[in-house]
């Protein structure tokens, strides 16, 4: 696997074993922002699934009111709030002058989603987004009230002196 | 230094009042003036609610929502 130009030689675009070895491409379009035949709202619903799912963690276990008997549901407002701050962004980006910049092919990602990268795409893809992100934390929370869950959260509010 | 430390008697003469000239006011003393004075954040005025609902609001929400159009503003392309 050496480097070459993607294209042009004269252009700085190279393909490294960094940006497009087979494991790396295989990683990042597999991804749900670019696996193939995916609607946006469904991208946006399994990014924000897994972004509500590990930010449940931190915020209960690590936010103010860990050591009282609101952690858990703390926890999960707080993911869910963070998540609805992030959707917002999210949209504001995908309404702004012409729309989401349209990503362009690369040594990665041979034909980014197209229809991702337009406004109503965007606009799918960030209620999508909302939608997982208080799903991924609400399934986190359920989870971590489980008996086989608990003693992990105990371990790890151990990790940081908070149990 | 701890500011939460429970006040130690106070050094000097005087009824421990850091502020009353005859004590010497020693920074130590001071802060533990200051620490007596923590009062809890509402006062008794009307409405001793409003400002804690009203400083969030003024200080996070009111700049989010103008971050938010003014993103918009400096993005605008036509």
């Amino acid at each position: 696997m050496t480097v070459t130009p993607v294209a042009d030689p004269t252009v700085g675009n190279l393909a490294t074993p960094v940006n497009s070895s087979w494991f790396t491409k295989a990683f990042i379009n597999a991804l749900p922002a670019y696996r193939p035949a995916l609607s946006p709202n469904r991208r946006g619903l399994e990014v924000g699934m897994a972004h509500g799912f590990f930010l449940y963690g931190p915020f209960s276990i690590c936010g103010p009111l860990r050591n009282t008997d609101y952690a858990t549901t703390a926890g999960l407002l707080a993911s869910i709030g963070l998540v609805s701050i992030l959707t917002v962004c999210l949209s504001i980006y995908g309404t702004a002058g012409r729309g989401p910049n349209v990503q362009p092919p690369d040594a990665t990602v041979d034909n980014p989603p197209a229809d991702l990268f337009t406004k109503a795409g965007w606009a799918e893809f960030a209620s999508g987004f909302w939608l997982g992100g208080c799903g991924g934390a609400a399934f986190a929370w359920f989870l971590a009230g489980t008996a086989l869950v608990t003693p992990l959260v105990k371990i790890a509010g151990g990790v940081w002196s908070v149990g | 230094m701890n500011f939460y430390v429970a006040p130690a008697p106070a050094a000097g003469g005087g009824r421990g009042d850091p502020y009353s000239p005859s004590t010497g006011s020693s920074v130590r003393t001071l802060l533990t003036g200051v620490v007596n004075r923590f009062q809890p954040m509402t006062g008794d005025f009307a409405a001793a609610w409003l400002p804690s609902v009203l400083v969030p609001l003024v200080g996070i929400g009111l700049p989010a929502v103008a971050m938010a159009l003014l993103f918009n503003v400096i993005e605008a392309r036509d």
